[in-house]
């Protein structure tokens, strides 16, 4: 998958090239309007993460020149002025998301993922790392072919962690994504959801080992299947 | 105790009225009193001059004496004097009362007339033998011997007097009037005067009274429109041309600085915008490395943790300055929402299951009938709702309840979210909505939030056309009711 980042932030851009490379897209970056515009509208891109404040020429001028120029490749904003204004004129202009600064990298990819899917007519509905499968159209997991029934927020969480196997993720990231951006941080709320849904799936089949790993002191993880190629 | 400004005008006009009428009452009195007197004098001399012409017996000059005083209109004899010498100075009637300090040889006596042919007019036997007179009397054939006359004004026994002198060759005479009848008059001036000037005071203050509201109509109706204008928005202005003259200029001042105001205004507004975009771009460089490193780190590291740790701060920060940003601008009406149908019943379902999940030990009951959806901007209603419940929380006691319910009329729904509390002094529960204020004074941060929650949460209802409040409740128990529009009109957000 093939994304431009427009971003002139040196530091931004690198941690947001470098996240997304590790997830296995193939990054272009350009530190500012002009340039970006031009490598968007040669087209060629599943995606294109654009910042709204550039030198040369803003995101949103970007933005409207691609979309004026019949170009649909789907647009994320990151937004770091007045997000609300920002925010309305964006998606008036034809942005398909946004994301306010600051962000998780992981939270980039997830909203890039769901983009993607929703562009390429959904072709991911179904979510399976090692024996759990989870159907996000009609909102099912399993484990070992057992349905576990899981709340919203149970859902949600499991989902998320699904995404990216492997890959750490802080209490503060899962309570962002799954809660909200502006839910109380220091409350326990994820290690209780957590505690809930690794019950729930012991329950259903208590030898296993558990898909979710704690890692002390940050967060947690989706267990890697050993031998899944990914 | 400050005097109003119309009735300092009124007393003020009263006083410069009183002065001038003061002024003027004393200077006519003055002229009065002056006329009145030089009509004594001119009497007097007359009189003098007339009796100096006469020849009379001496017991005559008592009753001339009484017919004088009734014509000078003297209130009583002793009000006047008559004094009639011969031609050698000798006193031939001198009044019974003539006062002991007047001394008739100090009078200014006028000098004899010359004779003349005309002194045999005068009958010798009317008068005593002048020593060496030459003259023969005749009778009928020359005119009046004219007497030489003057002025004299003297004090005695503590009185003013008036003095009339007649000279003739044969007799001198000296009549005298008390400045006591003048005054007796004057003095009925001044009473007419006494009663005439306050009575006009009175009425120039009253009127002035009436005036100043008159005048003040202007200024009245200019603070009913600055009034208005405070509570509709810092772009409306005063109509100047509807004002009088004196008060355009005022109006158009107040206008200026309302423009002034205004400009302000979106200055901090920029400002805040900017500082907003100032702060997130370096907390967007130090979350995404954090997170990178935290991701690099062996899991379960050491500094992985501290990452962690560091990270929740940098949370903490972000989320802070972003209340900030959204109180500015709730403070400048620069607030924006986007509105969209929002699932009220959903999130507050999903909150109690939250409750549920945080709180095991409270009794959390929920009474949320399905469907109420309205229209509102869901990040920061659900900021609000969070915020609401995370307090239910914090600040309930030990095997306490929390109560989430929600109802909705035809314009308004309606949420409550009670709980169990430690009792809330009369003194917290005014001072909840305030910024960084916080009910236990620890600034502990066991949990989050620097005291921000209640007053944006209120803001941001107040943005939506709804409102935050504290209801008042029994002692161990809060609820707090917040009621929002089923359809927010944006216009009222929006500035």
């Amino acid at each position: 998958m093939k994304v431009l980042v427009v971003e002139d932030e040196a530091k931004i851009a690198d941690f947001v090239c470098a996240g997304l490379r590790e997830q296995g897209f193939t990054v272009e970056h350009c530190a500012n309007g002009t340039e970006g515009f031009e490598h968007a509208s040669r087209g060629g891109y599943d995606a294109i993460v654009l910042d709204i404040m550039l030198p040369g020429r803003d995101g949103l001028s970007v933005l409207k020149g691609l979309r004026k120029a019949g170009m649909a490749t789907p647009v994320i904003l990151l937004t770091a002025r007045n997000e609300l204004d920002d925010r309305i004129e964006g998606l008036a202009l034809g942005a398909d998301d946004y994301l306010a600064k600051p962000f998780f990298v992981e939270e980039l990819i997830a909203r890039l993922h769901a983009l993607v899917r929703r562009v390429s007519g959904e072709r991911q509905n179904v979510l399976a790392v090692g024996r759990l499968r989870l159907d996000r159209i009609a909102r099912e997991v399993t484990w070992f072919e057992h349905a576990v029934d899981l709340t919203g927020r149970e859902f949600n969480l499991i989902e998320y962690l699904m995404r990216s196997p492997g890959r750490v993720l802080t209490r503060t990231q899962i309570l962002e994504h799954v809660w909200g951006y502006d839910f109380d941080p220091s409350t326990n709320v994820v290690d209780v959801c957590i505690q809930r849904i690794r019950k729930k799936i012991a329950s259903l089949a208590a030898d296993a080992e558990s898909p979710i790993e704690s890692v002390r002191g940050v967060g947690y993880r989706f267990r890697k299947p050993d031998a899944s190629p990914e | 105790m400050r005097l109003s400004f119309r009735l300092r005008i009124a007393l003020l006009s009263a006083l410069l009225a009183g002065c001038a009428l003061a002024g003027f009452a004393a200077l006519t009195w003055w002229f009065v009193r002056d006329i009145r007197v030089q009509q004594l004098e001119a009497d007097l001399a007359e009189q003098a001059g007339r009796e100096s012409a006469r020849r009379l017996p001496p017991g005559g000059w008592q009753q001339s004496e009484a017919a004088l005083a009734r014509t000078l209109g003297a209130r009583n004899p002793a009000e006047m004097l008559l004094l009639v010498e011969d031609a050698a100075g000798a006193a031939v009637y001198r009044s019974a009362h003539w006062p002991t300090g007047a001394d008739d040889k100090q009078f200014p006596w006028p000098p004899t007339p010359n004779p003349g042919p005309l002194a045999r007019r005068i009958d010798p036997r009317m008068l005593p033998p002048p020593p060496g007179s030459l003259w023969v009397p005749r009778s009928g054939a020359e005119p009046p011997l004219e007497p030489t006359v003057a002025i004299a004004s003297f004090r005695a026994e503590g009185i003013a007097w008036r003095a009339g002198l007649a000279v003739t060759p044969y007799s001198r005479v000296a009549l005298a009037m008390s400045l006591a009848v003048v005054d007796a008059d004057m003095a009925a001036l001044r009473n007419s005067f006494l009663l005439a000037v306050p009575l006009a005071l009175a009425l120039i203050g009253l009127g002035s009274w009436l005036v100043a509201a008159r005048a003040l109509n202007p200024v009245r109706r200019l603070n009913a429109s600055i009034r208005a204008v405070t509570a509709a928005g810092l772009d409306q202005r005063l109509a100047a041309h509807e004002q009088d003259r004196e008060f355009e200029e005022l109006t158009l001042a107040f206008n200026e600085m309302l423009g002034r105001l205004q400009k302000s205004f979106r200055q901090a507004s920029r400002f805040s915008a900017d500082a907003a975009h100032e702060l997130k771009t370096p907390l967007a460089i130090l979350q995404g490395q954090i997170e990178r490193e935290i991701n690099c780190a062996d899991a379960g590291s050491r500094i992985q943790g501290v990452l962690s740790g560091i990270l929740d701060e940098v949370r903490r920060l972000s989320a802070i300055s972003r209340k900030l940003l959204l109180l500015a601008q709730a403070d400048a009406a620069q607030l924006r929402l986007q509105l969209a149908p929002f699932d009220l019943s959903a999130a507050l379902l999903a909150l109690a299951e939250d409750t549920r999940m945080l709180a095991p030990t409270l009794q959390v009951s929920e009474d949320v009938p399905p469907g109420i959806t309205i229209s509102a901007d869901g990040n920061l209603l659900l900021q609000i709702l969070h915020n609401l419940v995370s307090n239910a929380i914090k600040y309930n006691v030990d095997g306490g309840w929390i109560r989430i319910a929600a109802s909705c009329s035809l314009e308004r729904a309606t949420v409550t979210i009670a709980n169990a509390a430690a009792g809330i002094s009369a003194q917290d529960r005014e001072r909840l909505f305030e910024r960084f204020y916080r009910a236990d004074r620890t600034r502990e941060r066991r949990i989050d939030g620097v005291g921000l929650g209640l007053s944006l949460s209120r803001e941001l209802a107040r943005a939506h056309g709804g409102n935050l409040e504290l209801e008042v409740q029994e002692d161990r128990s809060v609820q707090l009711r917040l009621t929002l529009p089923l359809i927010s009109l944006s216009a009222n957000s929006q500035t």
